[in-house]
């Protein structure tokens, strides 16, 4: 025999917060309950090994080892893992790391509306926005922990191969130059442009994110959130654009590697943190709009 | 408990509910009723708060669905015609994500519903081993927990064997009796209907043709069957004089409004026609449904 329904209450603020974090926490059960949620971590484990034996077994060092040496610095006390990790994060941050966000971010709601759950979730008093609200906070979760995974992957495949010491970093676009920076120096510097990579993470996760509120497939809103950053990506770079570099997406996602500079510019790191949370706020309001407005249907 | 005002939704121009108006009573079990297509998971989505009404309100339990989504469904409970849950996710799991949307629940409470549903002992296994009676159960438990008043079912007889149809059956009655819940059917399967429910709606594209107790429409037209030598002679003097309102085959006949058997018997006799049998039928609400929606698609006929 069931128990009769008690009184119904009110729930207190207590309550509220209690229960948020309470769906928060299922979010994220819900997100690395699945298997395609480990897609990415698995690629960089393979991504990352292979470029990095690839620097230990065959010629990709001969460039490191020629800057370090025009420039007089010891190539012993450079070329080290932690150099390694900080070159094998360049090319996955800029392909891998978006692709896995944005199928994440693509996903969230997408295909929870394709699956039938969604229907099952919006039974309950759950306000859209609030629903929207734990989602876009589970995804912004994966998308940190993918960002660090990204730097500890590289460093332990690093460290078996190539010592650990100070810290050489090559820049890869337009203009070149590259910066030293000691042991310590050098390992905050990696610590720190994995945090900040987090926030192209979430940026890239927020745009799939903000498809994904919309009446379409998973995969179309991965496909569109890719297509949005490739085509900003492709504008930026072609010359005629080159003074509206502020104007691009992928300019300011790119402000992670500023702390790899050797004097940070701050302030244009600032700005360029700034508009990236001003885009993450616009892509939630955008998404929660479109998902209030939207008829939830079998 | 459930009080729908000129509910009205329209998708790109067409049509899907038109002004409907509706009380469900408190404590009853209420069958909303139609072919595919006829506006029934509309007008649940709109109860739901899934999909937007054009115009109208639908209240649940004095709360308007639309302005207080939470208090209208904080003691709502609903399973869909395909129960689909996170299949990766063990049961147990899937009620934990399910019932935190509305409050947090304990840990006996869910044991104490899985054993009414009987999932007591497969709780800890991914729900994709679990066979289509048993997402059946997992979606009632999942309906139960936050301790509703209201169960909206929808279509929930699809894809059960007849078995599976008979517990489904059972349960919504036990549910009725011991928790007092009231329940809205949607279904399009009549004879579970009939016997279940105690009030119907009858939609027919997304226009409500009928709503009232079952009695009431399994009372209208009173059909009656009749054994006698010349059925066919019998029937059509019947219908000349107006007694009768027209024939079906098997020997059945709808009296005209107003008029008993005993007028019926009386006539025949007077006119020699040897009364071997005559029963008054109950409808079933199959024919009363046919009937209704029958006399809504075909044209009038020009005098």
């Amino acid at each position: 025999m069931i128990p009769r329904p008690e009184p119904s209450r009110a729930p207190s603020r207590w309550a509220s917060g209690y229960l948020f974090w309470h769906q928060f926490r299922n979010e994220l059960i819900k997100l690395f309950g699945k298997r395609r949620t480990y897609i990415g971590f698995g690629a960089f484990l393979l991504a990352q090994n292979a470029v990095i034996l690839m620097f230990r077994f065959g010629h990709a060092t001969r460039g490191l080892k020629r800057q370090l040496e025009s420039g007089g610095y010891p190539v012993e006390q450079y070329l080290t893992s932690l150099t390694i990790a900080t070159q094998v994060v360049l090319p996955i941050a800029f392909l891998l790391l978006p692709l896995y966000a944005a199928l994440v971010g693509g996903d969230l709601v997408a295909k929870e509306a394709e699956e039938g759950t969604l229907r099952m979730v919006l039974a309950r008093p759950i306000s859209r926005v609030r629903l929207l609200g734990v989602k876009w906070l589970a995804g912004a979760f994966f998308s940190v922990c993918l960002s660090l995974s990204l730097g500890v992957f590289g460093l332990a495949l690093a460290l078996p191969w190539f010592p650990f010491g100070g810290l050489f970093a090559l820049r890869l676009e337009s203009g070149g130059g590259f910066s030293v920076f000691s042991t310590g120096d050098g390992l905050w510097r990696f610590a720190f442009a994995h945090l900040l990579l987090a926030t192209k993470t979430v940026t890239v996760m927020g745009l799939g994110f903000v498809f994904s509120c919309f009446n379409m497939k998973p995969a179309a809103a991965t496909i569109l959130a890719l297509t949005v950053l490739f085509a900003n990506a492709v504008l930026m770079n072609i010359p005629w654009f080159s003074e509206y570099q502020g104007w691009f997406l992928t300019h300011h996602l790119d402000t992670w590697k500023l702390i790899l500079e050797q004097q940070v510019p701050w302030s244009e790191m600032g700005e360029s943190l700034s508009l990236l949370v001003g885009y993450n706020l616009t892509f939630f309001v955008i998404g929660a709009t479109m998902f209030q407005l939207r008829d939830i249907k079998s | 408990m459930i009080e729908l005002r000129q509910l009205h939704k329209e998708f790109r121009g067409r049509t899907a509910v038109e002004a409907l108006s509706l009380a469900v009573p408190h404590g009853c079990i209420f069958g909303l009723l139609g072919h595919n297509g006829a506006g029934k998971s509309t007008t649940i989505g709109m109860l739901l708060g899934q999909v937007w009404p054009t115009s109208g309100s639908a209240m649940i339990g004095g709360y308007d669905v639309t302005r207080n989504r939470s208090q209208a469904l904080s003691r709502v409970g609903a399973i869909f015609e395909a129960p689909v849950f996170y299949d990766y996710l063990s049961g147990w799991r899937n009620l934990e994500i399910l019932t935190n949307y509305t409050a947090s629940v304990s840990r006996a409470r869910m044991t104490e519903v899985l054993t009414w549903v009987g999932l007591e002992g497969r709780a800890r296994s991914a729900v994709r081993t679990y066979s289509h009676g048993m997402k059946a159960r997992l979606a009632l438990a999942q309906a139960l927990l936050p301790h509703p008043e209201l169960l909206i079912l929808d279509e929930p007889a699809n894809g059960l064997d007849p078995e599976g149809i008979h517990e489904l059956r059972r349960t919504i009655r036990r549910l009725h009796a011991e928790l007092g819940l009231t329940i809205l059917l949607s279904s399009h399967q009549l004879s579970e209907v009939q016997q279940i429910c105690s009030h119907v709606a009858i939609l027919d594209r997304g226009r409500k043709m009928f709503d009232g107790p079952l009695s009431s429409a399994l009372a209208a037209p009173e059909w009656v069957r009749l054994v006698t030598d010349d059925f066919p002679r019998a029937v059509a003097m019947l219908i000349e004089a107006g007694l009768v309102r027209e024939s079906a085959a098997e020997h059945r006949f709808a009296l005209a409004p107003g008029v008993g058997t005993a007028s019926v018997a009386r006539f025949l006799v007077t006119h020699g026609f040897p009364l071997h049998e005559m029963t008054p039928l109950q409808a079933t609400l199959e024919e009363f449904y046919l009937g209704l929606i029958q006399s809504r698609r075909e044209p009038a006929v020009p005098q």
